[in-house]
């Protein structure tokens, strides 16, 4: 019988912080995203249902065999943004400044799992709960990016409860310009937004007019301004540089190019029974584009008969064609061009190579059999499928791989074995898995000195790769191995 | 992100983990783990406004055959 216990994190407030030093402050120690910092996950299971999942930042002190971290319910943090419309909601002068603004309002602590993010309510006022901890970038980006810039600040500290009253966007300094094809002709209804170039956060896209043109307001700095076509149009992305300045109108035009297409055709079928595979994912990336330096990726399906057809621009061209995750065949990718003088181009009949039946053993370094331990498969490329079991009485483990290499993550039960990562190539190689002994982790998982039971507990470098995980037990204690860091 | 554990009266049995999302079939980045006496599987969705009213299940099987099931509806903020 199994019995199902914990699940998914919720949301929840308490008005409250540490009074703490260091890396015991709430989160952890500072955040870095230029260092090769680990932080440990922690995802509350429903026993604590006031607890959110937050991330705490390891230092380059931290007793890795003796750790204590205390987690806090989340802070509440709550404004009200206003800013320029002339088609405002909530307002009674249409036009008139600070106005309430819609707006996604987000705080996310950069390389972390800690943060939140809501959306204006109809008078600009907005609330949002966030595990108490420094180093938060806040966005404020208008649905309208017509006629309001977004802000974004970094390094946020939220540990306790914060009202930031009334933020007003402002109006901006306007950013215009056309998007037209090599010929001169507007290219409508083409996306254009702000990415800022120092925080990466990306501001609401507007739309290009009849004329092909388009207006956006931002606030003084830097941006990267990118057009594209909406999902599935064949228009390509490009991307340049500006710096908005005070009080100045900054033009940004873009040339997509010939924007003639050819449809790329093809089937993709089982290439040991040759039968059409259906709802295969194509994604189509561009190489190069041979009438403009931009990029485009384009999906589709495959149909009941395993067909495709999709038109694209001129250029080189890669197709990753990715099936479902739980059919018998493996992800591919195929290379190939369109000519510019070409009415179409046709794939032929791609075969995609069934999955291998990759056989180990996972064993000590006595040679003795893992038993228990949990192994993770990861595709690397495609989508990343994860594909999962676990170890026999005698170590022994099997699974459908393609045949290409994957990552595979080996998790003894217990605490004398760590949990170990290694590259395998399954086409080539069976073999045994080597579990190292690694190195100890130790800690407890406490909530204002009270122990957090059943949290899920992830041990990550900032990129977000795992190394281990353990769950605490109904003390807020956990133990596991993990190898050398 | 969403999680499951699962104990199980039969010491060693293997156990498999499905999660689905309803209308966009079985998901692929579950990642499975083991810590003393419990073990379970965890996935992480990205905000995408796709996921937002579906319903995420997670159905755990042991090798006699027997399962159990866990649902959540997603909810994805506006604006993600």
């Amino acid at each position: 019988m199994i019995g199902l216990l914990i699940a998914l994190a919720g949301c929840a407030s308490q008005e409250e912080a540490l009074d703490a030093t260091a890396e015991r402050a709430p989160g952890g120690a500072e955040l870095d995203v230029s260092s090769n910092q680990l932080r440990v996950d922690i995802i509350p299971g429903e026993s604590t249902p006031w607890l959110d999942k937050q991330s705490w930042i390891a230092s380059a002190d931290t007793d890795w065999g003796s750790l204590e971290i205390d987690i806090l319910a989340s802070v509440r943090v709550s404004g009200r943004v206003t800013g320029y419309s002339p088609t405002p909601f909530g307002a009674e002068v249409p036009g008139a400044d600070q106005t309430p603004v819609e707006a996604t309002v987000s705080l996310i602590r950069e390389g972390t799992i800690s943060g939140a993010a809501v959306t204006t309510e109809e008078d600009g006022s907005f609330a949002l709960y966030v595990p108490p901890a420094r180093g938060y970038t806040m966005s404020i980006i208008p649905h309208d990016g017509q006629h309001l810039p977004f802000l974004v600040t970094t390094s946020a500290d939220f540990e306790t409860a914060t009202d930031l009253g009334t933020i007003d966007l402002g109006y901006g300094e306007p950013l215009h310009g056309s998007v037209l094809d090599e010929n001169g002709a507007p290219v409508r209804s083409a996306m254009v937004h702000l990415r800022d170039l120092v925080t990466g956060a990306e501001g609401a896209p507007v739309l290009s007019n009849d004329e092909g043109r388009y207006v956006l307001r931002a606030s003084p700095g830097d941006y990267e301004v990118v057009a594209q076509g909406q999902a599935g149009q064949a228009v390509p992305r490009l991307t340049q540089v500006v710096s908005v300045v005070e009080d100045v109108s900054t033009r940004a035009d873009f040339d997509m190019g010939d924007l003639g297409v050819a449809p790329v055709y093809g089937q993709v079928v089982d290439q040991e029974s040759g039968r059409a595979i259906r709802d295969v994912r194509i994604r189509f990336s561009s190489e190069s584009l041979d009438s403009v330096d931009g990029t485009l990726e384009i999906e589709t399906e495959t149909d009941g008969d395993g067909i495709f057809n999709r038109s694209l621009l001129p250029g080189a061209w890669v197709a990753q064609l990715i099936p479902e995750y739980d059919s018998a065949v493996a992800p591919s990718e195929i290379a190939f061009t369109v000519s510019a003088t070409a009415t179409g181009l046709d794939l032929g009949r791609v075969e995609l190579p069934p999955r291998i039946e990759f056989r180990s053993v996972a064993v000590d370094d006595f040679e003795q059999p893992v038993a228990g331990a949990a192994v993770n498969a990861r595709e690397l490329g495609f989508d990343g499928y994860i594909h999962s079991t676990t170890t026999d009485s005698t170590g022994r483990f099997e699974l459908l791989l393609p045949p290409s290499p994957v990552s595979l993550m080996v998790a003894p039960p217990g605490g004398d074995l760590a949990v170990t990562n290694v590259f395998v190539n399954p086409a080539g190689e069976a073999g045994s898995v080597l579990v190292s002994r690694g190195q100890r982790v130790e800690g407890r998982i406490s909530s204002v000195g009270t122990g957090v039971g059943f949290a899920l507990v992830e041990i990550r470098d900032i990129s977000g790769l795992l190394y281990a995980t353990a769950l605490t037990d109904p003390s807020g204690f956990f133990q596991l191995r993990m190898e050398a860091f | 992100m969403a999680w499951v554990s699962v104990y199980d009266e039969d010491e060693g049995d293997v156990m498999d983990y499905l999660w689905t999302i309803n209308g966009l079939g079985p998901q692929g980045s579950a990642t499975s783990f083991v810590s003393g006496n419990y073990q379970g599987s965890s996935i992480t969705l990205p905000q995408d406004p796709v996921y937002h009213g579906r319903v995420l299940t997670c159905t755990v099987f042991d090798s006699a055959g027997a399962s159990a099931r866990r649902t959540w509806t997603i909810e994805v903020e506006a604006g993600a």
